[in-house]
């Protein structure tokens, strides 16, 4: 799967967690760019996402991704090849 | 040392300053040493016996972090037990030293235990330095910190101008700066330091520091069970509010200033809170670095435990807006009032302050049902943003204003009275004085029950006044960050879009008409470090 | 646009620049009396700001002055006395008055007299005693200890080590600070109102505050408002002096000032300051007047053994100074001779009582406490009070409506001086 296939996923849950069909994630995209990412929609999310993909991302890493991008390589480098 | 002392601002800084950058222009190693020299005389000012409590603290922790990075990727098992022994450790410390005394209390509110209170120092700052180290034994933990020496991590933990109150600041955010720090004398980093401190301490003194004499004595007669009336119940809660907003902007603003005089940047720490418009921004806003850690160090392990706790047990993971009450309560409230108990109590320990914490935990529970609830009764997300913002602002403000009065109150009956007075239970008073000056209007207050009472107009009207201006400047005005977005004051902030026409306008720029206006507020906040306290003989 | 490094230049230069004007104003204006700086019509001449720092101003005012005479007491002290009348006899100038007004207890007074006698030239005293300190077993307030740090000398005698530190804290503070600013700029701009407070180098204070009190709420007011204040006081002191076995609270404090003016050769003359009779019968109907009459005696007492070294002089009685009639409620022209309130007498009764006590002639007002005399004066205040209260010569009590509640016998009333 490439980044940007990925990246497409990533966007499709979070519009569907938050209701926003007008979000569209890049590699840089932080939290702070979304309106109501808050920390309890990004949880939910990032639990959303390892069903989806099939990971299971540390907690360190889930405190400290610093943007999209970052998650997405988190699935890359986690993701059965 | 406080920041805003003549010793420190005096004495203190500019031989700190000018022997780093002397140094600076030989080693960057010198400087920095010299750096960790300073900060440890900082620290040790107001009692040489904090170096001593805390030197344990800090060698063992550096133990922990080194046997952790060596055991690290070998034996994955064992580094987990060692990184859970070290952040027991860490809170153990904390506990005693900050909660041995009130959980002797509370026991003995509670079972009648009758236990004899422990008296102990509290050494300076030890809440901060505590959290500080369990962020970097987690980073070393989770191989985030590749190499570290002892003076490099002595840095980390003893840098000065966030040593004693925050922000709370990462290794990785930290360090990465100090290894390319130039160490010399930069005009630009100097300017910019100079105008955040000194704005920070005109904050600090012209602003926060009068208004919490008004409002001490209001506070003290409630905590004694006088009844306060409405007006002077809503001038000790906004006042307090107004207080704490300007002294903890204005601190994080000196440091902020001091850090970015030796070339670094720490983190964003506040950001205009009161302008927030749910509870939830007014937490991303206010103490952003210890909502950062609160939340990735207790909020989200937990969340996500039972999140995914959820989903293996084959719940859809998605949708939660839909969810039910009980399944919001349990993902939900459990974690939030749980992290904000936390946090009540790590602002003090005292029944008021885990009231506060559970009062905070329950309002941002209230707001994010709101978030779920919000979409089907108001689907239309953009006309709700544009509608609802001034309800929603003012929601937030008054949630905000009635919590801080937890936070002031010596006791939780004295915060109940003054709740009451609020809202009304005591009566409306108006100096007499007031009453007459205002002709008709006084007629129609006394008309609308306003009872005239023997009490100082002047005083009345200069704090009414005063909590005036103070909002105006904390709801109407750009904050220093926005002020000096050109000059990235912070890290972590980003240029909001476009700056309006106000703040493109009076943004900082190094300008003469900046400089004497500067110059101007660093001398005021100067001459208000000092006053004359002088007994009041005069008694007729 | 100019670059960071003449960011800092400017910036430096201008907080140096402002800075300096700053301190050379609060210098020039001096608001508190600390420097001493010639006074200047239309920015410096009074100096209202001083009302809140008496203490602070005093102290800097009598290191400048080297009285030969100093005057101390509270707050009547303060404004009641003129150090500068002529009725002072000439040969005790130049006179300060240390009165410094507030909470104020007798030990103060020592206190004081011994940082007026640390200047030099100090060779007479005349110290001012509040009956109802003596009924007042408390110590001093803490805030008023922490004023003397400035005193030369520690309660002791012995030099004060925190002196010149907190001299030199006091200068800086009211130079450097926004609060002596402030104060300096409101010094300047209530120059030019009418009756304006003053603190003149010689200690004295103005009745300013009476005299916009007396014409905003007239007379009656100002006494009724004191009444109350003092019925307080009164019922407060009652239960304390009820079992009080022994010699008065604060007569201790008298011996210290005698012990002290006689080792420095110190001419002393001890005052019991009048009041009006509004006080008087307040103090009278607590039952407390027996007390007044123990602290007559015992101060007698403790002067008659200085063996005339030490004069005491007794201004507490029911004259016709002190019975003085308050004008009716609502009455806002009618002034008052002596009195403005209970216990602030005017500086016309200070006059008197100086004239009295250290001129040729003067209307018999008062008189010198001996042993001889005490036991005859206590009985003849209560005889002419009892024919003041009972046979209603006057109305007296502006605040107290009710008739005194002890029975009136009639008793052959003896002559007394008037």
């Amino acid at each position: 799967m490439t980044e940007q296939k990925t990246l497409a996923t990533l966007t499709l849950i979070l519009r569907d967690l938050l209701g926003d069909n007008n979000i569209d994630l890049t590699m840089q995209t932080t939290r702070d760019d979304v309106p109501g990412w808050d920390s309890f929609t990004y949880v939910n999310f990032i639990v959303a996402v390892e069903a989806e993909f099939r990971v299971k991302f540390r907690i360190a890493d889930v405190e400290s991704f610093s943007d999209a991008g970052a998650i997405v390589a988190a699935i890359a480098a986690g993701r059965p090849r | 040392m406080l920041f805003n002392s003549y010793i420190f601002i005096f004495a203190f800084l500019p031989p700190v300053l000018a022997v780093f950058y002397v140094l600076g222009a030989r080693s960057r190693e010198a400087a920095l040493s010299w750096l960790i020299a300073a900060s440890l005389l900082f620290y040790a000012w107001w009692r040489p016996l904090n170096i001593l409590l805390i030197a344990p603290s800090i060698l063992i922790n550096y133990g922990i972090a080194c046997y952790l990075k060596r055991i690290g990727h070998s034996n994955p098992a064992h580094a987990r037990v060692v990184l859970i022994g070290g952040v027991v450790f860490n809170l153990c410390f904390l506990g005693y030293f900050k909660y041995i005394a009130f959980g002797e209390q509370a026991l003995n509110d509670i079972f009648d235990a009758g236990l004899p209170l422990t008296q102990v120092i509290l050494p300076l700052g030890i809440s901060f330095i505590t959290f500080q180290k369990i962020a970097f034994l987690v980073d070393v933990h989770a191989g985030r910190i590749e190499r570290f020496t002892f003076r490099e991590y002595a840095l980390f933990v003893l840098f000065f101008p966030q040593i004693i109150a925050g922000p709370i600041v990462h290794y990785r955010e930290m360090m990465p700066q100090f290894k390319v720090a130039s160490c010399r004398f930069d005009a630009e980093d100097v300017s910019v330091g100079i105008s955040l401190f000194f704005f920070g301490l005109a904050k600090k003194s012209i602003l926060a520091d009068p208004i919490g004499r008004v409002i001490g004595p209001l506070y003290d007669h409630a905590a004694s069970g006088v009844p306060q009336s409405l007006a002077d119940a809503w001038i000790a809660a906004l006042g307090f509010t107004l207080q704490i907003y300007f002294d903890f902007s204005g601190y994080c603003d000196m440091a902020l200033g001091i850090a970015r005089l030796f070339g670094i940047k720490l983190p964003v720490n506040f950001n205009s809170p009161l302008k927030a418009r749910s509870v939830i921004d007014f937490w991303a806003r206010w103490h952003i670095t210890l909502t950062r850690f609160l939340t990735a160090y207790i909020y989200m392990p937990m969340t996500l435990y039972l999140m995914r706790r959820r989903a293996a047990n084959g719940q859809p993971a998605r949708r939660t807006r839909d969810a039910k009450v009980a399944t919001f309560l349990g993902l939900l409230a459990v974690p939030t009032i749980l992290t904000m108990l936390v946090s009540g109590l790590w602002h003090g320990a005292g029944y008021t302050f885990i009231l506060w914490g559970l009062l905070h935990g329950l309002l941002l529970c209230v707001n994010h049902a709101w978030r779920l609830i919000r979409p089907r009764i108001w689907p239309d997300t953009a006309s709700y943003n544009r509608l609802a913002a001034p309800a929603a602002f003012m929601l937030t403000f008054l949630s905000v204003v009635f919590a801080m009065v937890l936070f002031r109150s010596p006791t939780v009956a004295g915060a109940a009275m003054l709740w009451k007075g609020m809202i009304g239970v005591y009566g409306a008073a108006m100096p007499r004085a007031i009453l007459s000056h205002l002709g008709p209007i006084g007629g129609l207050l006394v008309q609308l029950g306003v009872q005239p009472a023997w009490t100082s107009g002047t005083m009345f009207v200069g704090a009414a006044a005063r909590i005036g201006v103070l909002l105006f400047i904390a709801l109407a005005l750009p904050n220093t960050l926005e002020l000096l977005a050109l000059y990235q004051p912070a890290l972590g902030v980003k240029p909001a879009g476009a700056p309006g026409r106000l703040l493109r306008f009076v943004a900082w720029k190094p300008t003469g008409t900046w400089a004497v206006s500067l110059a101007c507020v660093a001398l005021a906040g100067i001459l208000s470090l000092g006053e004359l306290h002088e007994f009041l003989y005069w008694r007729f | 646009m100019r670059g960071p490094r003449a960011f800092l230049r400017i910036w430096a230069g201008s907080l140096a620049g402002l800075g300096f004007l700053a301190v050379a104003f609060n210098l020039a204006v001096d608001p508190y009396e600390v420097f001493g700086t010639p006074r200047m019509a239309g920015i410096s001449l009074f100096k209202p700001i001083t009302k809140n720092h008496a203490m602070l101003a005093k102290t800097n005012q009598v290191a400048r002055f080297h009285p030969a005479t100093v005057v101390i007491g509270s707050s009547p002290i303060h404004i009641g006395i003129d150090a500068s009348t002529p009725v002072w006899p000439e040969a005790m100038g130049p006179v300060f008055n240390y009165g410094i007004p507030g909470v104020y207890e007798t030990s103060t007074s020592l206190r004081i007299l011994q940082e007026a006698v640390a200047t030099g030239g100090v060779k007479s005293a005349v110290v001012f005693l509040d009956f109802q300190n003596f009924f007042s077993p408390e110590d001093p307030d803490p805030a008023l200890l922490e004023a003397d740090r400035r005193f030369r000398s520690l309660p002791d005698g012995n030099p004060n080590p925190d002196s010149r530190m907190q001299r030199a804290n006091d200068m800086f503070l009211s130079v450097a600070t926004a609060g002596a600013l402030i104060d300096s700029v409101t010094t300047v701009a209530l120059q030019r109102r009418p009756n304006v407070l003053d603190l003149a180098s010689d200690g004295s204070g103005t009745e300013a505050d009476f005299i916009d009190a007396a014409r905003n709420d007239g007379m009656h007011d100002l006494f009724a408002q004191k009444d109350a204040a003092e019925a307080v006081r009164a019922a407060k002191l009652a239960p304390v002096m009820a079992g009080w076995r022994g010699p008065l609270p604060d007569l201790d404090a008298v011996a210290a000032i005698v012990a002290f003016a006689r080792a420095r050769d110190i001419g002393l003359t001890l005052v019991i300051a009048p009041h009006h009779v509004d006080a008087l019968e307040l103090y009278w109907r607590a039952g407390l007047w027996p007390r007044v009459e123990q602290l007559k005696t015992e101060l007698t007492a403790l002067v008659a053994a200085q063996h005339g070294a030490v004069t005491l002089w007794d201004f507490l009685d029911y004259s016709s100074f002190n019975i003085e009639p308050v004008p009716a409620a609502g009455d806002r022209r009618t002034p008052t001779s002596w009195f403005w309130e209970p216990t602030h007498f005017k500086k016309q009764l200070g006059d008197v009582m100086i004239q009295r006590m250290f001129g040729r002639s003067a209307p018999a007002f008062g008189m010198i406490l001996t042993a001889d005399t005490v036991a005859v004066r206590n009985a003849e205040i209560r005889a002419a009070r009892r024919s003041l209260v009972c046979e209603r010569k006057q109305p007296v009590l502006t605040a107290l409506e009710s008739p005194p509640t002890d029975r009136c016998v009639r008793i052959e009333t003896p002559n007394r001086p008037t």
